[in-house]
């Protein structure tokens, strides 16, 4: 394309030399007074909300409170002290700064406050390093504006003061681009260290430290200064980054969080790559348009912060402003071959949100994963107000560029003010739901529930940080090995909780079905809230487990056949044991495990088993004696209509029309021995009418004859 | 061919065509389990439609039928001929149908590419392009087997056409005559844009030709088609689908349902701000994010058309701009739905792509001139480029998901049901549907369609509503009842008639994300038992009251026939509430009033303000007027528009009614009366009336 001619452009606000504080002693009053004001707005509405109480608005903060303190106490990364680590807390770097509050006595609500503190000191480091940023990139004017946006804007206010790892992460991110900035062409040396910081702060900062070593090699490259590349500090922040991951892979198992394999719908079992990528583009595009287009939501009088509903993020059309601020400079960096500051607000802004798009594509908490990339947004914002205002001021003669300036950014200043105004009050709220929910059920809790008796419960982390007892988190974040049963449902949580003999005298839940498991003995307290829109109450039941293991026999007994193998459906270990896979008719369908208590077809004793429901179908590996004639049986709840395949090669339907409702019924399937040719055989087990018929599955047994009969 | 290929372009434009179309098919052989299919059932009304014109019964749905346009493209099943010439079978023929939206996208593709080409540069040309192909809502709908990729390419060619002729004085429009003819004949829709194009050359050229006619007589020919088949000007589809062809129609109503719509499509489609987040994929929903434009797209398209028509080619951005709007806003009137990822609109998509480009090419300049640290237009032409294709790229594969997911709908729904009757269901089954295409298609037997696309004259009764299609099925030969209905349940009344005496096979999707119903697809064996019980009067009461009386006109109210017959027509106590679903005519089997023992079927209209009709009567002599009813709301009754009282009777109570009101024989005067009936002007607004039946006795 060709270059276009140059009209005279107007010249710019006089550019200054930045240096440090001390050159704009004004501003920095400035920020700390708005930061310390803006603060105690968000202090009054807790108080106001929770009548008279401090608390944080999002019960994930616990989870940090909990690893610091076992952290402070010499077991780190132990949920449970004693216990195999885990890696719930999503931010190493965080836990690490909570710990010395613990170490100094801070414990208990204190631990609050000093959070609290953290994140107005991080709300301050942050608002002082986008002006620094401004003023570096263009001037003292985009400076103020870019600081006045950040500070204003509701969600990052609200997200810096959760109790969360946002405002370290954010900090981090804006001081290695500060950095970044500083020392264009001066060795990176402290850009590499804030890197490497980056890498540890949060799991996303993983990808963006391997972002940015990489955009720094590639602009080594293209400056032909390969030489350059031996200085193998400037690998740092992706070595720290991989041996994050390292150490994850060695205390876990993984190289993936327990918080991440726990919650996040990447690890549902099942989940294929086409579905994954179109619910992440679904995501991501609800992120920009809604989000940082600025469009968000349908309007609702109440404030909920689950619903997706209209709130005050970012003013509209701020995406806009942010393409024209940042991209076409990002652009020119390629073009120029020196890439930097532009590119990776970029590559980091849109890779971190698509990040958060893959892995928790939720509209959760006001979206609090995307926050710490907010205020890359508000600089490329900002840039783009500027450019469009030199713009209109070359094009309308009358209009001058520092009025012009101030007076677009007045528009989206407006929108913050009122998005501050929007956070204040559903931070109160927020606190307030969480307060009375979670601290009048950790008191229950302590008056009510003896010390050595075993609770598991659903992750409700201020629980489990009040309460420091011996706790099963049936989500999997903090007891090793449970993530993958929970992310199978309930089924396999049961299973993995008879197969591993715990049986917890207690459940608290706020999400899992057990209705019907028998489990659910009798319910003793109910943690309810009451607000203006509905919170799931949390439950606390007395279980029953006299019926643990009572699903491990069959009923059915055969003269002259011995029992060859087994498959527990849903017990997550027999069927890895047995290479056992299940599909659905149609992938994703996310048809998940059950736990049912019921009686057993012509016997009346009562059987607790696991299973799944099945809409495609599923194999497995089994143990086999080869020529012997086989019965398979299977625990099932209801009718089925199956084709089963032995070995690949021999086909036999398997139809039982028996449909009881509420009864387990033990199916019989004969297979000759003929087919029967190794002592590994493989069945596959399909549904005969896909997306017609869902059948289940809870046990397998299979029987073979004592004697090779031969033919059968 | 050798010829074509000199042009590299083809080339890579044919390579990333085969691309996504294999990606595509992956999907839909990944979601379907391996089995063709496509995403619409409709594909399979093109196919039927082919394959009975091959077989020698044009315009058949089925074989001896009168014919019907349920084919909304005319020439689209002769594209479709070769195919099965080829000697692809039922099921093979959607490997054509497919390979056919490839060629047309690789078509459409390069005329996206040389308008961009012709209009700046080549690398414009070459990012227009890249635009298209990677727009997912555009790859779904030519794959889809419908003639939407026919449509676009059509529109795209006269575009072209246009472009190279336009500027050229000695030019007499050869091609671009030729050019919207076939726009013409791909889609209706073609006829406005080609009346567009020929009145706009008139007007800003001052250029007449005759040869202008040539389109515009094709697309008035198709008109005197419909007229001809149907008895109306639109096709079938458009019968029973539009909103323009609902009973009791208004302007006012439709301005603000279209113009609702348009706002719709403006802000939520082209501004890429649709929908709001849910995990699940429903492709009817419209509230739901889908991945259509990139946000702010229409901002630069209406830079696109202020350039255009400002600075460069004025004519031809005035047509394009004007083509774009009639057409979107065409599609607002007759069709304002959100269905099948908007499909009705995507034809249009091409242009608006090329426009937004532009828009962006312009922006860019006007930008790299004002901003200092810009200092060449490319960085931001480049900047905000890739942001738009990499919206692209993001809607190529959520489209390509959502492609096999509803192929997977319409193989494990529609198709393995058109197989299962072809199977299961006796040769000379009668089959009413409310899905017609694969069900038929497949199952080779003598359908009845329900929504009127294929069954001539069903398609006024499907838009009247239940009642009028229960009257039209009654109104058969009684040889010709269907024996069995494949519906989804929940879409008519015929559960709460009765008529549904066994069920004998669902089929069901576990999560539906095009079919018309959550609901499972349901086959059911019919019991006509009831069929004509309401013919009569049923109050023996009555009866004797009529000793002297003769019968001298009847009108079935809900019968379309009938109505028209009498010149019937109601009216409304607020206009348009047709739109809505709670007025329209309904039919009920409830026991008689009178009669208890009696339980009988009729259908009627739930009259909201007053209705009217004229009938047959002899002068002079008394009048008895029967009416079934199961409201008491009293009416005001008018016999030759002059007020002769109101008719009170008795609260029935879910029963039906029969009454009868009485007109002294002074008050008619000719062979023809009209009569009117209103709702009480005191109850107006808060009571409604049903009529099912009227009689109108005269002494002997």
């Amino acid at each position: 394309m060709a270059k276009v001619k140059k009209k005279k452009v107007k010249p710019e606000f006089k550019r200054k030399k930045v240096k440090l504080l001390t050159t704009t002693p004004k501003y920095y009053h400035i920020l700390i007074s708005m930061v310390i004001g803006i603060t105690i707005l968000y202090l009054i509405s807790t108080f106001y909300y929770t009548g008279g109480h401090f608390f944080l608005p999002v019960d994930d903060s616990f989870l940090h409170f909990h690893y610091a303190n076992q952290f402070s106490q010499g077991h780190p990364f132990q949920y449970n002290s004693g216990e195999a680590p885990t890696t719930g807390a999503s931010s190493l770097l965080y836990t690490i700064l909570l710990a010395p509050g613990f170490f100094i006595g801070l414990s208990g609500d204190w631990i609050i406050y000093y959070s609290f503190l953290l994140g107005i000191l991080f709300l301050f480091l942050s608002s002082w390093l986008i002006f620094k940023i401004g003023m570096l990139i263009f001037d003292k004017s985009l400076g103020i504006i870019a600081s006045l946006l950040f500070i204003l804007n509701g969600p990052i206010t609200w997200g810096y003061l959760s109790g969360t790892e946002i405002g370290l992460f954010s900090t981090i991110i804006l001081a290695t681009l500060y950095s970044l900035l500083q020392e264009q062409d001066s060795g990176y040396k402290k850009t590499i260290i804030l890197g490497a910081l980056l890498a540890i702060a949060h799991p996303a900062g993983i990808i963006l430290s391997i972002l940015f070593v990489l955009i720094l090699i590639l602009n080594i490259i293209l400056k032909g200064e390969v030489a350059k590349l031996k200085n193998l500090y400037l690998f740092i922040p992706a070595v720290v980054g991989v041996s994050y991951l390292f150490l994850n892979l060695i205390l876990t198992g993984s190289i993936f969080s327990t918080l991440l394999q726990a919650k996040s719908p990447l690890f549902s079992p099942n989940t294929p790559l086409l579905e994954i990528l179109a619910r992440s583009i679904k995501f991501y595009v609800y992120l920009l348009k809604e989000i940082f287009g600025g469009f968000n939501g349908t309007y609702s009088e109440m404030i909920d912060s689950n619903a997706g509903q209209s709130a005050t993020y970012f003013a509209p059309f701020s995406l806009l402003f942010f393409l024209l601020g940042a991209l076409p400079l990002a652009i020119k960096e390629i073009y120029s071959k020196k890439l930097g500051f532009n590119i990776l607000i970029i590559s980091w802004f849109f890779i971190g949100i698509g990040l958060a798009s893959i892995t928790f594509p939720t509209d959760y908490s006001w979206n609090m994963y995307i926050i710490p990339y907010y205020p890359l947004f508000l600089i490329g914002v900002v840039m783009g107000i500027y450019h469009f205002s030199q713009a209109i001021t070359n094009m309308v003669s009358t209009m001058p560029l520092k009025e012009t300036f101030y007076g677009i950014s007045a528009f989206f200043i407006a929108f913050s003010v009122f998005g501050t105004s929007f956070f204040v009050v559903a931070y109160g709220k927020n606190c307030k739901d969480n307060y009375h929910q979670k601290v009048g059920l950790v008191n229950w809790v302590k008056e009510n529930i003896p010390p050595n008796i075993t609770i598991a419960m659903t992750g409700i982390n201020t629980l489990k940080y009040y309460e420091n007892r011996n706790f099963i988190d049936l989500l999997g974040v903090g007891t090793k090995g449970l993530a993958k049963a929970s992310q199978n449902g309930v089924g396999s949580i049961f299973e993995w909780l008879e197969d591993k003999k715990l049986y917890p005298e207690c459940f608290i839940l706020d999400r899992l079905d057990f209705t019907h498991s028998g489990l659910l003995k009798e319910q003793v307290h109910s943690a309810k809230v009451v607000g203006v829109r509905a919170i799931e109450p949390i439950n606390v039941y007395k279980t029953n487990w006299s019926l643990a293991n009572s699903g491990d026999e069959p009923v059915t007994s055969f003269n002259n056949h011995k029992l060859i193998d087994k498959i527990d459906i849903a017990n997550l270990d027999s069927e890895s044991e047995h290479n056992y896979r299940f599909w659905e008719a149609e992938p994703g369908l996310d048809i998940t495990t059950y736990v049912y208590e019921f009686p057993c077809l012509n016997n009346p004793r009562m059987v607790i088993d696991g299973g799944r429901v099945l809409s495609g179908g599923e194999s497995m590996v089994i143990k086999t004696m080869p020529n012997h004639g086989m019965k398979i049986v299977m625990r099932t709840t209801g009718p089925l209509k199956l084709d089963v395949v032995v070995n690949k090669k021999y086909r036999k339907k398997w139809i039982d029309e028996r449909n009881y409702g509420n009864l387990w019924v033990e199916s019989i399937l004969a297979i000759p021995g003929k087919w029967i040719t190794s002592t590994q055989t493989k069945i596959h087990i399909e549904i005969k009418d896909k997306q017609q018929d869902t059948y289940s599955s809870a046990y397998y047994w299979f029987f073979q004859e004592e004697v090779n009969k031969g033919e059968n | 061919m050798k010829g074509i290929f000199k042009h590299k372009e083809i080339i890579w434009i044919l390579i990333i065509t085969l691309l996504v179309s294999i990606f595509y098919l992956c999907t839909m052989f990944y979601y379907t389990m391996g089995h063709l299919s496509t995403p619409l059932d409709d594909t399979f009304i093109f196919l039927q439609y082919t394959w009975q014109l091959i077989h020698g019964h044009p315009l058949q749905y089925n074989t001896g039928d009168s014919p019907t346009t349920g084919a909304t493209s005319i020439i689209y099943p002769f594209f479709l001929i070769p195919g099965f010439l080829l000697g692809f079978d039922k099921i093979a023929i959607l490997y054509y149908t497919f390979s056919l939206g490839v060629i047309f996208l690789t078509i459409s593709g390069w005329l996206v590419f040389n308008i961009g080409k012709r209009l700046i540069n080549y690398k414009i040309g070459v990012l227009m392009c890249l635009l298209f192909l990677f727009n997912g809502p555009i790859i779904w709908v030519f794959l889809s087997g419908m003639d939407a990729g026919l449509f676009t390419t059509a529109i795209l060619a006269t575009m072209y056409s246009l472009l190279l002729e336009l500027d050229d004085n000695e030019q007499r429009y050869k091609l671009t005559i030729w050019s919207a003819s076939f726009m013409t004949l791909a889609r209706p829709e073609g006829f406005f844009l080609a009346v567009v194009i020929f009145c706009s050359i008139f007007l800003l050229k001052r250029k007449k030709s005759y040869y202008f006619l040539i389109p515009i007589g094709l697309g008035i020919g198709q008109i005197g088609l419909n007229y001809i088949f149907n008895g109306t000007l639109s096709a079938n589809t458009m019968t029973a689908k539009s909103v323009l062809t609902k009973p009791n129609v208004n302007l006012l109503d439709m301005v603000a349902t279209s113009g609702k719509y348009y706002a719709y499509i403006l802000k939520d489609i082209f501004s890429g701000f649709n929908g709001e987040f849910s995990v699940q994929m429903e492709t009817n929903e419209g509230r739901q994010v889908s991945v259509y434009f990139a946000p702010f797209s229409l901002i630069f398209f209406l830079f696109g058309v202020l350039f255009l028509i400002l600075k460069e080619r004025s004519k031809f951005g005035i047509i394009v701009s004007v083509c774009f709007f009639i057409g979107t806003l065409a599609v607002a009137t007759a069709l304002p739905f959100k269905w099948h990822w908007h499909r009705y609109l995507i034809p249009y998509y091409s242009i608006f792509l090329i426009v937004t480009l532009l828009g962006i090419y312009h922006f860019s300049d006007l930008m790299s001139r004002a901003v200092s640290s810009f200092n060449n237009s490319k960085y931001v032409f480049y900047g905000l480029s890739s942001f738009l294709l990499s919206f692209a790229f993001l809607s190529t594969i959520y489209f390509g998901v959502a492609y096999g997911k509803n192929c997977k709908d319409i193989y494990f729904q529609q198709m393995t049901l058109g197989k299962w009757i072809d199977e299961n269901l006796p040769e000379d089954a009668i089959i009413a549907v409310n899905d017609l295409g694969a069900l038929k298609y497949f199952g080779n037997r003598y359908v009845i369609d329900l929504l009127g696309l294929g069954t001539k004259g069903m398609a006024r009764s499907w838009v009247n509503g239940a009642g009028s299609v229960y009257e039209h099925l009654e109104n058969l030969d009684s040889k010709h009842y269907p024996q069995y209905f494949i519906i989804y349940p929940n879409w008519f009344v015929f559960d709460r008639l009765g008529m549904l005496e066994e069920e004998i096979a669902q089929f069901k999707l576990l999560r539906p994300t095009i079919a018309g119903s959550g609901a499972p697809m349901v086959v059911y064996k019919i019991d006509w038992e009831f069929a004509h019980s309401g013919d009569e009067i049923q109050s023996t009461d009555i009866l004797k009251q009529l000793e002297w009386y003769k019968l001298v006109d009847k009108v079935d109210v809900g019968d379309l026939e009938s109505e028209l017959k009498h010149k019937y027509k109601f009216w409304e106590s607020e206009p348009g509430m047709y739109y809505g679903m709670n007025y329209q005519d309904q039919a009920l089997k409830l026991p008689c009033l009178e009669e208890l023992g009696n339980v009988i079927i009729d259908a009627g209209r739930m009259i909201t303000a007053g209705e009217r009709m004229v009938i047959d009567t002899t002068p002079g002599r008394d009048l008895k007027i029967i009416k079934r009813t199961m409201t008491f709301t009293p009416l005001e009754v008018y016999i030759n528009d002059k007020l002769l009282g109101v008719w009170n009777h008795r609260n029935a109570e879910d029963n039906w009614t029969e009454t009868v009101y009485t007109v002294a024989g002074r008050h008619i005067t000719s062979d023809k009366t009209k009569v009117r009936f209103e709702i009480h002007r005191e109850l107006k607004h808060h009571y409604t009336c049903f009529s099912a039946h009227y009689w109108f006795y005269q002494k002997v």
